[in-house]
């Protein structure tokens, strides 16, 4: 599973794949992440749980990512990795049960790179070819 | 002309049209030179928003883009979009996240030349002053959520009432620097909690505080009216809503592509999420982006107020003195609801400006009596290192843009690419010899807020001048810059 962060005018954005949707979601937070601090170890052990419904996957992903967005910019509280993540159907919705994990924000350690104001639907197409599932964010600065 | 396969007419040397086609109720409209038009676009999708925004229910004459358009979210940034009250839509994408982001300018008595040498010690004043940068909090205590729904409700009123600026300040302000009809219910408590702490903060990005001097004045009589004399130290300040804004957006966003299903609309980019007006997800949505406006409003109210007591502190100067006073405060994202005239009659309109400025003529009852005579100042900030200009509306505004001009540079390039093209290169020493002073959070703002990251404004403003949309007032240098 991997980002690529891609030119924007504007704003930033990435294209993120994974063998699995759910990966796919991993890698997207790791990309939302890298996008809004600068890299540090860390040992964090606090834990969030999120649960969310949506009538798609992309806007699934979406709404995922703007959680962690509000739990730092809200809640100064930063993500740092997921620790668990099942995407399942339930009649014509997609929920996400996730647990992850980060700590509070810090100002002596923790570098904040920008401010994304929210992660748009601009872009957010969801493909799988068969063993990869790909699409592309765009946060807007 | 065909741009990326879009067809494309001239209509004029500042005007060209992209025909109705398809599933667009309306022409596109672009106000731009052929030269923009023909090395804009390569990697820009900006013409196919002005296609897609033609699709709207409801929209009017046309699906109109000025020239500093760019590639946006649903609407482009520079699109401008009216719909009809009783049948049209009402779409958050053509407002965009930062809600009532916008300008204020700010005269003084100052002359540059005497007080040059002082603009370093002023920078770094503001620069203590004001918070800024990424996850900055506010000059003033966090406040609580009561508190902040006051704020949402009466705008800048509210600074006015804690004693940050003077009655006066508000006739100077669009819409006195309140939207009536702003009902802090229906703002989620996500949104009042990522604005708690925000009351009276720049931000980070494109948001600055900047030190200007007025370089040249093209229009005696407008200029004169304004308060503004070639030499003079003016200040302009530019931010929005902050997280309260970028929040109600994404709130709404969610609920609005529901909404759209259930209207039965089918338009082409899910950012365009949109409903009725006049619906009850409409009206809600509307009631939000005023509560968001006001937020904005009283943010650079506040932030004004800072400013004065650093240029008080940096030349131990008495208020009359300084003479500090607001010339006027624009939006350039926001939807209003207006009048303007269509097939000669006149009819309520939802105006949806996306990076874009109000522009009223001479004679319209919306702008400050003072000015009633020549118009509304419209306020054009350029990059850092070049230039930023004062217009004013004209009656052209009204019979072609609904009263609408353009509101800034634009970028050209990607953040990457002007980190990229900074390598190497003392940004500081280089502003600084252009006579530019310049803090900020992070060298990495500046790099990626270079002037050569922008289009060069003045082209921008010549295409609205020559148009007769809105006219060249005065132009302003930079001497000092705060960035987040």
């Amino acid at each position: 599973m991997k980002y690529k962060f891609i030119e924007h005018t504007a704003d930033i954005a990435v294209e993120v794949s994974a063998n699995t949707i759910e990966d796919l979601f991993k890698v997207s937070c790791s990309a939302w992440r890298a996008a809004v601090l600068e890299n540090i170890n860390s040992f964090s052990i606090e834990e969030k749980e999120i649960n969310l419904d949506a009538e798609s996957l992309e806007e699934l992903l979406v709404c995922f990512l703007n959680e962690l967005n509000f739990y730092l910019y809200a809640e100064q509280w930063i993500f740092n990795s997921v620790f668990s993540l099942k995407i399942a159907t339930e009649n014509k919705f997609v929920r996400l049960d996730a647990k992850v994990v980060g700590e509070p924000f810090n100002k002596s350690i923790h570098h904040l790179k920008e401010e994304i104001k929210a992660v748009t639907y601009h872009q957010v197409k969801i493909q799988n070819n068969g063993d990869n599932f790909f699409t592309r964010i765009v946060f807007d600065i | 002309m065909n741009i990326k396969g879009i067809e494309i007419e001239r209509i004029s040397d500042n005007l060209w049209e992209i025909p109705k086609s398809g599933g667009m109720l309306v022409p596109g409209r672009i106000y731009i030179s052929q030269n923009m038009l023909e090395t804009s676009f390569q990697n820009d999708e900006a013409l196919k928003q002005v296609i897609n925004v033609a699709y709207l229910p409801g929209i009017q004459k046309y699906s109109l883009a000025m020239p500093d358009i760019h590639w946006g979210y649903g609407f482009p940034i520079g699109g401008v979009a009216a719909t009809d009250l009783e049948e049209g839509v009402i779409s958050p994408g053509g407002v965009g996240y930062d809600i009532n982001c916008g300008v204020r300018l700010v005269r003084t008595s100052l002359e540059y030349e005497p007080i040059k040498d002082r603009i370093q010690k002023l920078v770094e004043n503001l620069f203590r002053n004001i918070p800024t940068g990424v996850g900055s909090s506010g000059a003033i205590k966090k406040l609580s959520a009561t508190e902040t729904k006051n704020i949402l409700k009466n705008g800048s009123e509210w600074a006015i009432e804690n004693g940050f600026g003077v009655q006066e300040d508000l006739q100077f302000t669009e819409e006195n620097g309140k939207l009536k009809n702003a009902d802090p219910e229906f703002v989620s408590d996500r949104a009042i909690e990522r604005g708690l702490d925000q009351t009276g903060t720049l931000g980070s990005g494109n948001h600055f505080l900047e030190v200007d001097v007025v370089e040249k004045i093209y229009d005696e009589f407008a200029a004169n009216t304004f308060g503004l004399f070639e030499g003079q130290v003016v200040l302009q300040i530019h931010t929005g809503s902050r997280g309260l804004g970028y929040q109600i957006c994404d709130d709404y966003l969610k609920i609005l592509v529901k909404a759209e299903k259930k209207y039965g609309f089918n338009l082409p980019d899910k950012q365009l999420a949109c409903t009725p007006v006049k619906s009850k997800e409409g009206q809600e949505y509307l009631s939000a982006m005023r509560c968001a406006a006001n937020f904005a409003w009283n943010n650079r109210q506040i932030i004004m107020h800072l400013a004065k007591k650093s240029f008080k502190e940096t030349f131990n100067i008495s208020e009359p003195d300084l003479d500090f006073q607001l010339i006027y405060d624009v939006c350039h994202n926001i939807a209003k609801i207006e009048e303007h005239e269509i097939d000669g009659t006149k009819k309520k309109v939802c105006v949806h400006r996306k990076g874009a400025t109000r522009a009223f003529p001479a004679g319209n009852n919306q702008i400050p009596k003072k000015y009633r005579d020549v118009g509304q100042p419209v306020l054009i900030p350029g990059d850092m290192g070049r230039y930023s200009y004062v217009l004013v509306g004209r009656e052209k505004a009204m019979d072609e843009t609904f009263g609408s001009s353009c509101h800034g540079a634009g970028r050209l390039q990607s953040r990457h690419q002007a980190m990229k093209q900074a390598k190497g290169r003392n940004l500081i020493e280089e502003l600084s010899k252009s006579g530019i002073v310049i803090q900020a959070k992070g060298y990495k703002t500046i790099a990626e807020e270079m002037p050569s990251a922008y289009k060069d404004v003045s082209e921008v403003v010549e295409i609205m001048h020559n148009a007769g949309i809105s006219t060249k007032v005065a132009k302003l240098k930079p001497v000092g810059v705060i960035k987040g």
